[in-house]
């Protein structure tokens, strides 16, 4: 996490996590005031478990640590207006459908995943293709998502579901233990997963394989879109899960070390990747072992590199036709809004950055 | 919104769609008999060669039905072999209908040798298939085809066609799952679609880049690299390319891998 610039302002500390949408609705309903133009350091932070920036407003770099930021997600929820999902276009959206217009899409329903336990701990794994329809959305997506330092989550379904109901209940958790001053137990979080998608019915698209160790044991789970849940010593999930899961019950055996399971898996992965239009491109592998750190072994295996093109694509300069054209020079566009100039080193560009095909 | 309605209003009574069905009782049954078994092919002439091209995979939904059925077909040779063939054909939508298609062309271009003493012209061939679909246009043969041989003259002929027969000589085509990822590529790279020459004139009267055949080792790079880019974002398109070439000298036919995945 990027630290915040010492700030001047008289306040002590305040922050909220909060989409940009959420912000301008908070300014509006006048229930927080933010002076924008005090030195209010924005951080964008770009944390791997969450793969959209999430804007933190931040006063103090001390607080950026991760059990105050949970903090500040309660502190959102509290200044929100209501909480919870908001349904005031359901009978709009119903009119239009009846008339003829169709849902929109959502990305993902086709992936692999699976989990494994093995003597010491843990393994679970995914692949890294994202669809929509028969286009492939997303080439090397992670599907692997945070819920505390020693529970990961792998989710398939609904990308935008999987998402963030990986981060509120990893939210929750980590209050949760702050509250009762233990670590986290993954058949907490797996109650919490189950109880959150009951509630909604199968309308929250979430299929997710919960893995973790905790003071308890090793804990491997699947829990299903309507809240069933299942707990095995391997499993799989997805639109490739029975391509995975032959692969378990033709070579799974019951006394694997930490290499035999993280090699079980991702072969599973492979069947899913190759035999599953729905799965494709690479192999994430998380490993969560007893009284070691978790290693999240992003793209541990890469079958399916693109070649290089034959042809060079690039068009010589003046290609492109154009009518006429409009320079507006820098003097002008401040007249319109604000210019900040921003240093040209490439190191200080703040989120991830885009992998284009050559 | 309203050009959204327009095309599926089901009337100005508005039906909720979890309203309860008014006519209960009445059960319908159904039977479809066409699938959709994914895959692409890609078509592309020259100043004295025609190229065709399809991927080998067959898909039912998000299963591979097979990594190895080829869409591109010999029509009217000697053997099963289809030596002495100087036409080919692609199909690409529903694989039974495609096989049926090219069975019955291929009956038809041989009968039309065996009785009239010589082969048959691919503009000859081109109407004929037209006239096949077209008796089908009501239980149409569910797939897009593409024809493709050297003309009198012995230039590249292509032809593309809809299920029910309409069709048109073209420079090139592409057809099927990722039709509409490939064609775009192919305007711009084989007719120079969007590509005018740089400082050739000001505003309207900059000049555009005019299309001009293509040497064949261009033209297969062109479509290594549109079927490489297309398995890239399209589930149903891999496993390997199938291109066949049919030059004065004969058709070869030549097999790339793609990604499997």
């Amino acid at each position: 996490m990027p630290q915040a610039k010492t700030p001047s302002c008289g306040l002590e500390c305040l922050a909220a996590k909060a989409s940009t949408n959420r912000l301008r609705e908070l300014r509006h309903s006048k229930q927080l005031t933010l002076d924008f133009t005090s030195p209010i350091s924005l951080l964008l932070t770009s944390a791997t478990s969450l793969r959209q920036v999430s804007p933190f407003f931040c006063l103090q770099s001390d607080y950026s640590t991760p059990a105050f930021c949970s903090l500040l997600r309660l502190c959102t929820l509290r200044v929100a207006k209501m909480p919870g999902f908001d349904f005031s276009n359901y009978n709009r959206n119903a009119a239009l459908h009846a008339r003829g217009v169709p849902l929109p899409k959502a990305t993902s329903t086709g992936t692999t995943i699976v989990g494994c336990i093995y003597d010491n701990g843990v393994v679970i794994a995914a692949d890294t293709r994202a669809t929509s329809g028969p286009i492939v959305a997303d080439k090397n997506c992670e599907k692997l998502h945070y819920i505390a330092p020693k529970i990961w989550c792998a989710g398939a379904g609904t990308a935008a579901d999987t998402e963030f109901t990986t981060a509120l209940i990893s939210s929750n958790v980590e209050l949760h233990s702050l509250s009762t001053g233990r670590d986290p137990r993954v058949i907490t979080c797996m109650t919490m997963l189950k109880q959150h998608l009951f509630r909604y019915q199968g309308h929250i698209g979430a299929y997710l394989v919960v893995a973790g160790v905790d003071p308890t044991g090793v804990g491997l789970y699947t829990v299903h879109a309507h809240g069933s849940t299942d707990k095995l010593p391997y499993v799989t999930m997805g639109s490739g899960s029975l391509a995975a899961m032959s692969v378990f019950e033709s070579m799974w055996q019951p006394d694997l070390d930490k290499e035999g399971a993280i090699a079980l898996c991702s072969e599973a992965i492979k069947a899913g990747i190759f035999n599953d239009l729905g799965s494709g491109s690479n192999v994430d592998v998380c490993v969560i072992e007893k009284d070691k750190p978790t290693q999240l072994l992003r793209n541990y295996e890469r079958p399916n590199e693109r070649g290089q093109k034959e042809r060079n694509y690039r068009f010589p300069r003046g290609t492109t036709a154009w009518l006429n054209q409009k320079v507006i020079s820098k003097e002008d566009m401040k007249k319109l809004v604000t210019i900040e100039t921003m240093s040209g080193d490439d190191n200080l560009t703040v989120g991830e950055k885009m992998e284009v095909d050559a | 919104m309203a050009s959204l309605m327009d095309h599926q209003a089901r009337g100005e009574t508005i039906g909720y769609s979890f309203s309860e069905h008014t006519a209960a009782g009445v059960k319908q049954h159904g039977f479809y008999p066409y699938t959709d078994n994914g895959g692409s092919t890609l078509g592309i002439t020259g100043s004295d060669f025609a190229i065709l091209a399809g991927d080998t995979r067959s898909t039912s939904g998000y299963n591979i039905n097979s990594r190895m059925v080829p869409k591109v077909f010999k029509i009217g040779g000697d053997d099963e072999t289809g030596e002495g063939a100087n036409i080919l054909l692609s199909v690409v939508g529903f694989a039974a209908d495609g096989n049926a298609l090219k069975e019955r062309l291929d009956a038809v271009v041989k009968m039309y040798k065996y009785q009239h003493g010589k082969p048959m012209s691919v503009s000859a061939c081109a109407q004929r298939l037209s006239t096949i679909l077209y008796q089908k246009r009501f239980f149409p043969y569910y797939v897009h085809a593409i024809l493709a041989g050297l003309d009198e003259e012995g230039k590249g002929a292509l032809y593309s066609y809809d299920p029910v027969g309409s069709y048109e000589r073209e420079q090139c085509r592409a057809a099927g799952a990722a039709a509409s990822l490939i064609m775009p590529f192919l305007d711009n790279q084989v007719n120079f679609k969007n590509q005018y020459i740089p400082g050739s004139g000001e505003g309207h009267a900059l000049e555009a880049k005019k299309p001009e055949p293509l040497p064949q080792e261009t033209v297969k790079a062109l479509v290594r690299d549109a079927f490489t880019s297309a398995v890239e974002r399209h589930i149903e398109v891999g496993d390997n390319l199938q291109m066949m070439i049919i030059t004065k000298d004969g058709i070869q036919e030549v097999y790339h891998p793609l990604k499997k995945d």
